[in-house]
């Protein structure tokens, strides 16, 4: 292929890079993905997370963002995320 | 889930093409699923927003309505369904992220071919963002890199609307597209996200390629649900 490889505009390590946590709301939820996320990305500023509850209250999602260092670390986080039984997905 | 995790449901959606995205966190067998695009193609009218299937399946042989039972050449313990979207014949399984375009091509105002190209486009776009250079062909669909080829394209068009969508190579066993001759080519060599270094999982995969193809179709209003099955 004599075709020029484009500049990748999404690159490890990646500084403020976001990610947003679904699951069911309740009291425990943001301290529950709080405490994962730290275990992941040592250097994770808690003042980014932000709580956004659905239309209807019964479901939350927590945002964040990490200086994200590859594929391998955001797969363990979102592993252990879903492994938590809190969390319905990760985006 | 159904209520979940509504982002923006707009109040004028009367005149602006409204698109509804649902991601399954379960991985799905093909056949339900399949059933349920029909079901859902069958009864919507004129004034049902377009959806977007956002899935992984179970391992799977399909065979489009070209396909030839000869390019399957050793299926082993992998079920094979027939089923009714175009092109040859492909693999599905756990690790390659689907999205199933369910939409109403006469209302976006474009025929089959833009849709197909602009599937593809998108594909190129998401792939843009590693730093992957990746193209459509003229001569078959999907999309490539170099020769091998990193996602497919099948739809079935009824009434005006489509079925059926793409499947991208992420992070997953590409070991049963020996079995086969994807998409009737022999010795079509496959591909994945994976393969290079720089890449995303899965899930972020999955949304940055909605947002590109919900801009794409210009859809203005999207309501977003999170459902663990059909």
């Amino acid at each position: 292929m004599t075709q020029q490889q484009e500049p990748p505009k999404i690159e490890f390590p990646c500084p403020h890079y976001p990610i947003k946590a679904i699951g069911v709301h309740s009291v425990e939820f943001r301290e529950v993905v709080v405490r994962v996320v730290r275990e992941h990305a040592p250097d994770f500023d808690e003042t980014t997370v932000e709580v956004v509850e659905s239309r209807e209250g019964r479901f939350a999602s927590v945002r964040f963002r990490i200086t994200a260092t590859g594929p391998d670390q955001l797969q363990a986080l979102h592993h252990s995320l879903m492994a938590t039984g809190h969390v319905k997905m990760v985006i | 889930m159904s209520e979940a995790g509504v982002e923006k449901a707009g109040a004028d959606a009367s005149h602006k093409p409204s698109l509804r995205v649902r991601y399954f966190g379960q991985i799905l067998a093909y056949e339900p699923t399949w059933r349920a695009m029909q079901a859902f193609t069958d009864a919507r009218d004129a004034e049902t927003p377009d959806e977007f299937w956002v899935l992984e399946h179970e391992p799977v042989f399909t065979l489009g309505q070209a396909g030839k039972d000869e390019h399957v050449l050793n299926p082993g313990s992998i079920p094979l369904v027939k089923t009714d979207r175009g092109g040859q014949v492909t693999y599905h399984g756990p690790g390659q992220l689907v999205i199933y375009t369910l939409v109403d091509i006469g209302r976006l105002r474009i025929g089959t071919r833009e849709l197909v190209s602009r599937i593809e486009q998108a594909i190129v776009s998401v792939l843009a963002l590693y730093g992957i250079a990746a193209q459509a062909r003229s001569d078959a669909p999907g999309v490539y890199v170099g020769e091998r080829k990193i996602a497919s394209l099948g739809l079935r068009i009824r009434h005006g609307r489509s079925y059926h969508g793409l499947s991208l190579n992420v992070e997953m066993d590409l070991s049963p597209f020996q079995c086969i001759n994807p998409c009737g080519y022999a010795g079509m060599q496959m591909v994945q996200l994976a393969d290079f270094d720089n890449h995303e999982p899965m899930p972020q995969v999955a949304a940055r390629l909605v947002q590109i193809l919900k801009q794409s179709f210009g859809y203005t209003d999207q309501i977003v649900e999170y459902a663990d099955k059909l």
